[in-house]
């Protein structure tokens, strides 16, 4: 596949041709992710992206991140839940707005409050596909806590995926045997698989 | 004699030759092509005679494809009877049959000598014996007593006679006979080339110059460069190396955000090399809508591609699906396995692989449309409501068909498992650093029966022989060969199997080393019992499936959470997904007496709680108390149900709130 790339010296990004097909899709992937990466390290100011140390990120934007989060919690406690998944909505907006040479594993923690919380708020609200996209994200950040499991198996048991639920809350056991609330949590679902299949035990 | 080779003068040496080379090519060949020819084309008399199968296909069913499978059916056929094989077994049988007819002279025996035959004796019989059968025959035969005709040949026999009877009697004579075979002690013996010698001196040797050209030069090179080509364009798994290429490349490519559906697959597979020398010409998109049409077990006719080509197509894909799997098994994902696996079995039972309704979709007869539309999903369930009710599920009217689809329904396999738990052979716990196995034990019931009956502990007991040491696993092939698969929509015939899978909890990964283990022996004979019976527990058939753990124990005493799912080739309804736990620990010191009877108290309370399906059970107990609670109210208020569970999700928020404001506060 040849592709004439071309270079825009003003905005200093690689361009594509406009008529390109679908066929290209990872290629605009890869140069989007090119064109976002070289724009921050301009934006930095510094020829190299400086050693990346745990505690060297945005404090300023983390204090923000903060008060949407207590915003968030907050709305959520007076049971406006609308109000509340759009706070953690905008909190997660800044955090993936974050520096991307900045380094991450202080600013991942922030990102999974705000998932955890955002996934209580749209399963108060009744969003099981939305909640459940989040709780799927964690997941796949590798936060094997028995909470995130309840969390996606509670979705899943929502939309009716009653044997993905019950899978989510037997591996959330895995994690700690004597989880109560996914213990009862499995009950309810073991007795809903049963009804629907007309069995009894 | 040791510079030149003798050929075959008189000509009489090498039809024996050509015969006895011909034959040990022919002979495997014909029974290969017997085999093959005449095996396994009757699936349904197959099934007959199994318990608990089903005894369907597309023409029993009438169902509307029924003539296209039988046209692709009988092209298989001819194909796998009428090949090249058939004209090489053909002309080969000829060539032997005239070669024995008209070449070959008796054989001349005359340099053999046996003085026992000669004699007419056993080899076991005594000198007395001996000389007294010597006697009567010499005064038969005598020479003298011959009419005038027969002397001559009477004389040679005589000779012969008194030559055996001295091969047996007289000292030096004999040690001559036993040494060298002959009384007269070592004979010519001649070795030289089966090849006539006209053919190799006088006018016909160029043709044997040739002949032998043609054999070194070019039917050894073709034959063997078509094998290693073969060997270098396949790979073992009978997989197209581009094929395989290509998987692994979009294995490895994959975008980590992205699931891997059936669909993904799908696409992949439509891009393989296979699909593509076959349908050189079809985009994938087109490829993919033809799948589409055959999943949707649509009728109607496809633009740019014929009916025969899909049922083409789509005997094509298992085949792939399979080569796939063993190239994602080392990736160890379980979720793109199960979405592989998921694939499969839509292909094989014409049902599409999205949606809810699959179980009932799978039946023949029923209206997607109908089905889709209304909230019963399991087999179970349709056959906890009335006849009359059933039909209007299924959208099925006419009554026999119905019945039918009913009785398939029934026959669709569920497992129940019992219990699932780790062994080491010889040992009553897991010990560490041991090699153990999963030993799954379960019922096979059938959707219909409801409840379980009381299995007790001596239907599972094992004698531990020393096989059972040697190898845990012979009993999984000592049940019954699974049947043939009721799947009329599919071209060709495949049998019932699960496909096994053991996942670590901690990672959710296969396990190191691991394969997709498959369960291809059970014994389906419950799916005959009725209610009663099965309940009874008397008739009722428990299996045992075990499977390997492919890494040693941990070293230290400890727990480990696996998952085990096992997936059925085409039935929907018929796969389990259970929790399952390792748990190692000491092996019981047996010095210290009242000590390790305490820990083995332990143990054996500990593995009652430990074993996950027990756990399984107990939940299943409390949630059988709740459904009674249940039950009593869901017909009033339905809504009381969910409240409920609402109710659940409120403390699981407070729960995670303090969780969460913890966290903050760190």
């Amino acid at each position: 596949m040849n592709v004439a790339l071309g270079y825009d010296s003003k905005s200093k990004k690689i361009l594509l041709p406009e008529d390109i097909g679908e066929e290209a899709a990872d290629l605009k992937l890869e140069i989007d992710q090119l064109n976002t990466l070289t724009a921050d390290l301009i934006a930095s100011g510094a020829d190299v992206p400086p050693t990346p140390s745990p505690d060297k990120f945005n404090k300023d934007l983390s204090k923000m991140i903060k008060k949407l989060y207590d915003g968030g919690v907050q709305a959520f406690r007076q049971e406006k839940f609308d109000e509340s998944v759009k706070q953690f909505n905008i909190g997660i907006e800044m955090i993936i707005r974050r520096h991307k040479f900045e380094p991450f594993q202080g600013t991942l923690q922030e990102l999974s409050l705000f998932l955890m919380s955002r996934t209580d708020a749209q399963l108060k609200n009744k969003n099981y596909l939305k909640a459940f996209n989040d709780a799927d994200m964690l997941l796949g950040m590798n936060l094997s806590t028995p909470d995130n499991f309840l969390r996606r198996g509670v979705a899943n048991f929502f939309l009716g995926n009653y044997e993905a639920a019950k899978a989510d809350y037997q591996r959330g056991l895995s994690f700690d045997e004597n989880n109560s609330r996914l213990h009862t949590e499995l009950e309810v679902c073991l007795d809903k698989l049963l009804e629907e299949s007309g069995d009894i035990l | 004699m040791a510079t030149e080779y003798t050929y075959d003068e008189e000509g009489d040496t090498w039809p024996f030759f050509v015969i006895a080379v011909l034959t040990f090519i022919l002979i495997p060949a014909t029974l290969k092509w017997l085999t093959t020819a005449f095996k396994g084309n009757d699936p349904i008399s197959y099934n007959a005679n199994i318990k608990g199968a089903i005894v369907e296909d597309a023409e029993t069913l009438e169902l509307e494809n029924k003539k296209k499978i039988k046209a692709l059916e009988k092209r298989q056929n001819s194909a796998r009877i009428f090949n090249k094989t058939l004209v090489f077994l053909i002309l080969g049988w000829a060539l032997v049959v005239f070669l024995a007819l008209n070449y070959t002279k008796e054989a001349d025996l005359q340099g053999t000598f046996d003085p026992y035959a000669i004699l007419d004796i056993s080899p076991s019989a005594t000198e007395k014996e001996i000389k007294s059968k010597y006697r009567k025959l010499s005064l038969k035969i005598h020479p003298d007593k011959a009419p005038a005709s027969a002397k001559e040949e009477m004389e040679v026999a005589f000779v012969k006679l008194q030559l055996a009877y001295k091969a047996l009697t007289d000292e030096p004579t004999r040690e001559n006979y036993l040494k060298y075979g002959h009384p007269d002690g070592p004979q010519n013996v001649s070795h030289g080339i089966a090849i006539p010698k006209f053919l190799v001196e006088g006018k016909y040797s160029p043709l044997m110059v040739i002949f032998y050209f043609l054999l070194i030069g070019v039917i050894l090179p073709l034959v063997v460069g078509s094998w290693w080509n073969n060997v270098k364009t396949h790979t073992r798994k009978g997989l197209h190396v581009d094929t395989s290429a290509l998987f692994a490349k979009k294995l490895v490519d994959r975008n980590p955000t992205k699931v891997i559906t059936p669909e993904v697959i799908l696409d992949w597979i439509c891009q393989s090399n296979e699909i593509k020398t076959i349908f050189p010409k079809l985009s994938v998109e087109q490829l993919r809508s033809m799948v589409h049409s055959y999943l949707s077990r649509d009728p109607s006719p496809l633009e740019g591609s014929s009916e025969a080509d899909v049922l083409k197509l789509i005997s094509k894909i298992p085949k792939l699906i399979d080569g796939f799997i063993d190239l994602a098994a080392v990736f160890r994902a379980p979720e793109i396995l199960i979405s592989a696996l998921d694939l499969k079995k839509s292909v094989v039972s014409a049902v599409k692989y999205h949606g809810r309704h699959q179980e009932l979709l799978q039946l023949p007869y029923v209206n997607a449309e109908v089905v889709e539309k209304q909230p019963v999903r399991k087999l179970g369930k349709l056959f906890s409501v009335d006849k009359q009710e059933a039909g209007k599920i299924l959208g099925i009217t006419d009554a026999q068909k119905l019945d039918k689809a009913l009785e398939i329904g029934a026959h669709i396999p569920n497992i129940r498992v019992i219990e699932a738990s780790f062994k080491v052979p010889g040992e009553e716990v897991v010990t560490p650093m041991s090699s153990a196995h999963l030993v799954l034990k379960f019922l096979v019931k059938s959707p219909k029966h409801k409840s379980a009956p009381e299995v007790t502990e001596e239907k599972f007991k094992e004698p531990e022989t020393i096989e059972y040491f040697k190898n845990p696993f012979l009993t999984n092939e000592e049940q019954p060969d699974l049947p043939y698969l009721y799947a009329p929509y599919f071209p060709g015939y495949v049998k019932n199997s699960w496909s096994g899978l053991l996942i670590a909890q901690k990672d959710n990964k296969m396990i190191e080393g691991g394969e997709v283990a498959s369960l291809t022996h059970l014994d389906l004979s419950n799916l005959e019992l009725s209610q009663e019976e099965w309940l009874d527990g008397g008739k009722v058939a428990v299996s045992v499936f075990k499977m390997p753990l492919p890494i040693p124990t941990a070293p230290m005493p400890s727990k480990t959470h696996f998952r085990l799912i096992l997936k059925h080739n085409a039935y929907f309804g018929s796969d389990i997904d259970i929790p399952v736990e390792l748990v190692v620990k000491p092996a019981p010191a047996p010095e210290n007496k009242p000590a390790s009877q305490n820990e083995e108290d332990d143990d054996s309370d500990d593995e009652s709680d430990i074993s996950d399906p027990e756990e399984d059970t107990i939940a299943g107990a409390m949630a059988a108390l709740r459904g009674g609670n249940v039950k009593k109210s869901s017909a009033a208020q339905s809504e009381s149900d969910d409240d409920e569970d609402e109710d659940d999700n409120q403390s699981v928020f407070t729960d995670i709130d303090t969780d969460t404001e913890d966290e903050k506060e760190k």
